[in-house]
């Protein structure tokens, strides 16, 4: 660990990267009770207003609501959507990657055959198909289909980790003294494949944030009046040369929280997989 | 000791890995012959060298005993008892009797595991599955005791592998395979990967250990020197047959097989007036493809003593006397050849 930080002091774009994460995060967590308005709240007098003018600090929208507290509002449901899928797919994606790699064989071909069809389809276009068909979309089932669509990936990387321990001789000793397979998988060979499988739930972490600002920019995330940077884009696209700061702040915001997580991960990559 | 039963014995033991081709139906297009039907028994207090070049199926021999792989064919009898077709639940009883010491210290610790985890597994496994009964103070104690006994401090207990030198990791990995008080112990090359003056702690260790806890090993090495000194018999193999059997001394003193011969005069010998005389045995060619079914002797084709009955002929085990087996048609009397 201490290596951890030695090596974090040293990288500037990795303290960067995890500021801007923590302030997101801090946002998420403080931030509806630090600020003067709520997501639906309308200023009826003051619509499409300015940033800076009449008390709202990145302007207002068409409706006259507060830019900024819906930015802030709006970090809370993605950071959740965004944490939950990237743990849940590379949870699932662990469990299949793992089954598929350490029995090998037909049970590693019937696993990656259906990864395959999966992964065939583009994550975007299977979300949309399927948030699309179901209609209404809440935090829940926005969370398992892009869970599902991210799997076949974080599939792909647990089984390549898993066969680059598989065949060490400690997994053979383990074997030898009669250590049951699900034993062997997740006490012995899990610890040591942990830094690939953090730097993918990062970097996953990311492109769920991504995928997220996509569906609700394409009408089939989080519904309104619920605040979601994506869907505060494409709401007031048609007013971007008038009112560019109503497209401009939440863009932002979606680029500099990926942004930043990409740069963290990077830095974990650097860390945790020439660890070893 | 010849009438007593043997502790293990190995009859007939193939392990062939299949080549597949195909992407969704696999069919197998051949065969990687690593042991092609080996036969032999270990008796119980002796060390079994085995000795042979690289590829020869030296550790694929000491894998297929202990159940790593699935043998292609063949027994594997310890104390009499089949351990291939042996269910998992009773295999799981008997492997606490046959335990294995690894080529490589660095790869056969799990890193992310202490010292003490990595001994006391074996023992909590045993307790978990009811098999032997041992309490988390039991197996404390065992640990340091195990430790003590490989001659590392029991206060290293919480220290991590990466902390230690090649010598004491082994050290670990033999602790470990004392763990559970087994009858044999595999030896996978334990000290090829060690310096020279670490080889000979991790040897004396190792006998020192047999003497006390009337351990048998089965020890597989590509060093002659280390052989000599550790083995009581020593079994030779070429392309995954055993060519030559025999008691240690004498097979030292006198080979009887082309190849043997030819092994033997590889060896350097540390007397630089016998040095100076020793006559080498240049053999010619590479080892051949074990992936091809041979129906001559398996050392035809760069044997300098080959006869035309070897080529169509696989040379049977002879008995040239009590403790000494050899597969050469040399040694055959020409009356019981085959026609």
């Amino acid at each position: 660990m201490n290596t951890f930080y030695l090596q974090l002091k040293k990288s500037p774009l990795a303290i960067i990267g995890l500021s801007i994460l923590l302030l997101w995060i801090f946002a998420a967590l403080f931030g509806p009770s630090l600020v003067s308005y709520t997501y639906t709240e309308m200023d009826m007098h003051n619509q499409l207003v300015s940033p800076g003018e009449q008390g709202h600090l990145l302007g207002t929208d068409a409706l006259g609501r507060d830019v900024f507290s819906r930015i802030i509002y709006g970090s809370r449901t993605i950071l959740t959507v965004a944490l939950l899928t990237s743990l849940l797919s590379s949870f699932a994606g662990i469990i299949i990657g793992f089954i598929a790699g350490y029995f090998g064989g037909l049970v590693d071909t019937f696993f990656l055959r259906i990864m395959d069809i999966l992964m065939a389809i583009p994550p975007l276009v299977l979300s949309m198909v399927v948030l699309g068909i179901l209609g209404n979309s809440t935090i829940l089932s926005l969370t398992i289909i892009v869970s599902i669509a991210y799997t076949p990936a974080t599939a792909r990387v647990a089984r390549g980790a898993l066969l680059t321990c598989k065949n060490t001789e400690y997994v053979d000793a383990a074997r030898i003294r009669g250590e049951s397979n699900i034993f062997i998988m997740f006490v012995e060979i899990l610890p040591n494949t942990i830094g690939p499988v953090i730097v993918e739930i990062t970097a996953r972490f990311a492109y769920s944030i991504m995928m997220i600002a996509s569906l609700g920019f394409l009408g089939v995330g989080l519904q309104p009046p619920t605040p979601d940077w994506g869907m505060m884009v494409i709401e007031n696209k048609s007013i971007i040369r008038s009112a560019p700061w109503t497209v401009v702040y939440p863009s932002l915001a979606i680029a500099s929280l990926v942004i930043a997580i990409s740069l963290f991960s990077d830095f974990l990559s650097k860390v945790m997989i020439n660890e070893n | 000791m010849s009438n007593t039963k043997p502790l293990l014995e190995v009859k007939n033991l193939k392990m062939h890995f299949p080549i597949e081709e195909g992407i969704l139906i696999k069919r197998q297009v051949g065969a990687i012959r690593a042991v092609d039907g080996i036969s032999f028994t270990v008796n119980s207090g002796e060390t079994l060298g085995i000795v042979g070049e690289s590829g020869c199926g030296k550790s694929t021999t000491a894998r297929a005993i202990a159940q790593l792989y699935t043998p292609t064919d063949g027994e594997v009898l310890f104390e009499g008892k089949d351990l291939v077709t042996m269910s998992s639940k009773e295999l799981l009883k008997t492997r606490k009797n046959i335990q294995m010491i690894f080529q490589d210290p660095y790869a056969s610790l799990d890193s992310r595991m202490t010292v003490r985890t990595i001994i006391a597994e074996p023992l909590e496994i045993y307790s978990r599955t009811g098999i032997m009964k041992m309490t988390t103070e039991e197996i404390e104690q065992r640990v340091e005791e195990l430790m003590e006994r490989v001659g590392l401090s029991r206060f290293y207990k919480n220290r991590y592998p990466h902390e230690f030198s090649g010598g004491q990791r082994q050290r670990i990995g033999i602790a470990r395979a004392l763990a559970l008080n087994p009858k044999i112990i595999l030896a996978d090359e334990p000290v090829s990967a060690l310096d020279v003056s670490i080889q000979s702690q991790i040897l004396n260790l190792l006998s020192d250990l047999q003497k006390e806890m009337g351990l048998t090993y089965i020890f597989i090495a590509h060093d002659l020197a280390v052989i000599e000194y550790i083995s009581t018999r020593v079994a030779v193999m070429y392309l995954g047959k055993i060519v030559e059997i025999s008691e240690s001394k004498a097979l030292y003193k006198n080979p009887l097989h082309p190849y043997t011969q030819a092994l033997l005069s590889a060896a350097p010998i540390p007397d630089p007036l016998i040095e100076r005389k020793r006559q080498r045995i240049i053999l010619t060619g590479d080892v051949p493809s074990p992936d091809v079914e041979r129906y001559g002797c398996y050392f035809y084709d760069r044997c300098p003593k080959k006869m035309d009955h070897c080529k169509t002929h696989i040379p049977p085990m002879e008995q040239i006397d009590e403790n000494h087996q050899v597969a050469c048609w040399l040694h055959v009397d020409k009356a019981k050849w085959p026609v």
